[in-house]
């Protein structure tokens, strides 16, 4: 029985197909229509997978939405109706899309994958993403808190799963969403990044500016018997998307200032920022400690847009409320699609259950391939070793490499897969990372790909980060003299990035790591997706060779073809 | 036409006498041109002519390399003029853009139907479809050249696109005949037709969408005023205060309810 799993907005819309509680194929729809985080149906994408499975198969056996599309509506007409009669904007735009397309929604699978009404599904948001953190980890028993900017009206729910069941135990209204409050707090700011609701600058900004007085943290998160209370009034956004940051955040953050352009931010900005991430984290370690004692479990998985946050997993992993933390290699989008396909699976007639714990399978290996020919590369290399040791030479001789190799990542963030690595203890060659056309501001650092077995001596981290710091990057202090040695990979703040690389799930990478760290003493890497802003990951090789053509990189290695800047020549071992 | 030419020429004309919408409209048309780059390489896929294929794929090399001239201009006028934030851009202004049907409608970056389409239509009526888009295209990009004839370096683009512009209109034009030689007539002629009639009924239900999603705008918000308004209240006291809620009867799972 194949279930096909589709997840709209979040990061981006997804789907994934599914056959027996066995994960087939997962695919962003950014990565067909090339706009980054697309939120659209991806129908695209589902034809992807369907054509995974082999010829002749057109339709899957039953489709789960991840979202409740009539608990979603119920939710903006409530929110809308409660912010009267501020919220007319909004009702008559919202209201127009919604009872014009978005409530037929299951008539519309129905019709374009040729099945039965009774065969579209919908699990709820949180269950989704729940069930795809469940699954990806490596437990049988284990606390779930998925936060999420939430399509029903949930803001955070807690799960525990035992075995092939998760089952929720209890959920906060959306209103006190925490990534919802974040990002109007960033947007407020001006960090969101240019056509995302990506608020990943909060984190890097911080480390510049001081947060001096906890009134943002006081004014917005109260102490509660029950953990945590976020202050209505100050999350209008919620209820009327054109209210932005209210009056009262306007008096505790001031009037929104602006982002110098190029320089090392300072001042209200950097204050600002540093200010939302105390709150953040404070909030998030009380809706943590709320977990813990529901569950009374001593792991946990992160579901929602703050897991791929490096910065609040390292302040998560500091505080010790967990043994282990587990986040899933698969961003939002792609988990939601994944999660909803796996528990169509169990609810469906023929049920299959969500995989135990432990399960041996992984994600991240279900990603398409580059489109295009590489066969007519200008330097071919001879195998693996030839590929690594072409990367490892020419990134300790100072160079910048793009590295395209293997299927992509199924999430929007690049796991050494669409990849641009430089030497981390230069900062010549952080520059030559950030500058066009990738570019991102100076004052952010890129995270640091670590071959896993050098991460210990060189970085404190905490036991519970140990299991996420293998799926992505989780903010950890450097241990001293590190941040002098890797000085481009360090923050002002003494903390790091950190990605373990380990040898099972990216063995080229390792081993690329591994000889560098042979020649240097440290086996890492600086690590940034391979895309431009604004756009998705590189899908294409006709895409790398062009972007390639536009930078100043050393060199570009697509599968075991190289292409070398002019006047220098491939690097010998 | 006469009446239509006048008009896009006093809108262009407007372009080049602001630097934020020159800005602007460089930037709409290096996304355009990226994106028509992507269009065609997603359909090189799904043809089988080997000669097609080798035209496509310079084809989207050259859309490409013109996304890349437009965005290199737009840049180094943002430099000159120090302009880092464009501002709202207005409706009028939106109308410059060549990307919007793309981002509102779902349409492949020439105006026309999406992609995914392509497979339905056949690879006929998509090469007809570029040779329109590519005959409007040197039509608009001209009117462009005239206006820029003080600025040499907004010239050399355009000069340098629009020669492309012209090989397109070429190739797209000779494979269609080469068809229609082969005894394809009937198959080009309608294709050719359904182009035309395609870009102007794009712009017809556009229009349409737009008037109607503005007139059901308008009664939603006056239901909200005066029919909803006394469910406002209640609204307000339903709103929770706060705090954990646990599932009422257990942990239900109806995957089939919508709500």
């Amino acid at each position: 029985m194949h279930v096909l799993g589709l997840s709209i907005g979040r990061d981006g819309a997804a789907a994934a197909l599914v056959r027996e509680g066995r994960p087939l194929a997962l695919n962003m729809e950014e990565r067909w229509t090339r706009r980054r985080a697309d939120p659209s149906l991806p129908l695209r994408a589902a034809r992807a997978c369907l054509a995974r499975v082999g010829a002749g198969r057109e339709r899957p056996d039953y489709i789960v939405l991840a979202e409740k599309p009539v608990a979603t509506f119920q939710r903006l007409l409530m929110n809308q109706m409660a912010a009267f009669p501020r919220g007319v904007g909004a009702f008559g735009r919202s209201m127009s899309r919604w009872l014009g397309d978005a409530l037929w929604i299951k008539g519309r699978l129905a019709d374009e994958f040729d099945l039965p009404g009774d065969r579209v599904l919908f699990a709820d948001g949180h269950r989704a993403l729940a069930a795809g953190a469940w699954a990806t980890s490596p437990w049988s028993e284990a606390a779930i808190l998925v936060l999420d900017r939430g399509a029903e009206n949930d803001g955070a729910s807690i799960f525990r799963g035992r075995d092939a069941r998760i089952e929720r135990l209890a959920s906060l209204e959306g209103w006190q969403s925490l990534p919802t409050s974040r990002m109007v707090l960033a947007d407020h700011l001006g960090l969101l990044m240019e056509g995302s609701d990506d608020d990943g600058r909060v984190g890097d900004l911080a480390a510049y500016g001081a947060c001096h007085d906890g009134a943002l943290d006081a004014a917005l998160c109260r102490d509660s018997a029950d953990g945590v209370s976020l202050a209505r009034e100050a999350f209008d956004a919620w209820f009327d998307p054109e209210a932005g940051a209210t009056a009262r955040l306007q008096r505790l953050l001031g009037p929104a200032p602006r982002l110098p352009v190029g320089a090392v931010p300072s001042g209200p900005v950097a204050d600002g920022a540093a200010a939302v991430e105390a709150f953040s984290a404070r909030a998030l370690l009380r809706l943590a400690q709320e977990t813990r004692r529901r569950t009374e479990c001593s792991r946990m998985c992160l579901a929602g847009p703050l897991a791929t946050d490096a910065t609040l997993l390292g302040h998560l992993a500091e505080s010790g409320l967990f043994e282990s933390i587990h986040v899933a290699p698969v961003a939002d989008g792609g988990l939601a699609a994944l999660g909803a396909a796996l528990h169509g699976g169990q609810a469906s007639e023929q049920g299959a259950l969500l995989p135990a714990g432990g399960a041996d399978w992984s994600v991240s290996l279900l990603g398409e391939t580059l489109r295009g020919d590489v066969t007519q590369g200008p330097l071919a290399l001879a195998g693996d070793e030839a590929v690594v040791e072409q990367l490892a030479a020419r990134l300790v001789a100072g160079g910048c490499m793009a590295w395209l190799h293997g299927h992509a990542e199924p999430g929007p963030q690049a796991r050494g897969r669409r990849c641009l690595l430089a030497d981390p203890r230069s900062a010549a060659q952080r520059d030559a990372l950030q500058a066009d056309p990738v570019s991102f501001p100076a004052w952010r650092t890129a995270p640091l790909a670590f071959a896993e077995q050098a991460v210990p001596a060189l970085f404190d981290v905490p036991p519970s980060a140990r299991p996420a710091i293998a799926n992505g990057p989780v903010a950890v202090r450097a241990r001293p003299g590190v941040a002098q040695a890797l000085g481009a990979g360090v923050h002002v703040d003494g903390r790091a990035r950190v990605w373990s690389v380990g040898a099972g799930d990216h063995p080229l990478l390792h081993r690329v790591l591994t000889r560098v760290g042979e020649r240097t003493g440290y086996a890492a890497a600086l690590q940034t997706d391979l895309r431009r802003p604004g756009e998705p990951l590189m899908a294409s090789v006709d895409d790398a060779v062009r972007l390639f053509e536009q930078s100043r990189w050393d060199g570009m290695i697509i599968e075991d073809r190289a292409w070398m800047r002019e006047g220098r020549p491939p690097a010998t071992a | 036409m006469g009446i239509a030419n006048w008009l896009t020429r006093r809108r262009c004309r407007r372009v080049w006498n602001d630097p934020e919408r020159t800005i602007a409209t460089l930037e709409s048309y290096a996304r355009t041109e990226e994106d028509a780059g992507h269009d065609i390489s997603a359909a090189i896929d799904r043809v089988g002519d080997g000669e097609l294929i080798e035209l496509m794929r310079r084809h989207a090399a050259d859309e490409r390399r013109h996304a890349e001239l437009f965005r290199q201009r737009a840049r180094s006028l943002r430099e000159k003029h120090g302009i880092h934030d464009l501002g709202d851009i207005t409706s009028d202004d939106k109308l410059l853009d060549l990307s919007r049907g793309r981002r509102e409608q779902g349409l492949n970056a020439h105006g026309f139907f999406g992609n995914d389409q392509v497979d339905e239509r056949g690879v006929v009526a998509y090469v007809a479809m570029l040779e329109h888009a590519e005959v409007q295209a040197e039509q608009l990009f001209s009117i462009h050249r005239e206006l820029v004839s003080d600025d040499a370096e907004t010239l050399a683009v355009f000069d340098e696109i629009l020669r492309d512009e012209q090989y397109h209109v070429s190739y797209t034009r000779a494979t269609l005949e080469r068809w229609r030689e082969e005894g394809r007539e009937f198959e080009v002629r309608r294709a050719r037709s359904a182009a035309r009639s395609s870009r102007w009924w794009g712009a017809w239900k556009r229009a349409g969408a737009a008037s109607a999603s503005g007139f059901s705008r308008t009664l939603l918000r006056a239901l909200y005023l005066t029919v909803l308004a006394p469910f406002a209240l209640l609204a307000r006291r339903r709103a929770g205060t706060g705090g954990w809620s646990e599932p009422s009867n257990g942990d239900p799972e109806d995957m089939r309810g919508q709500a």
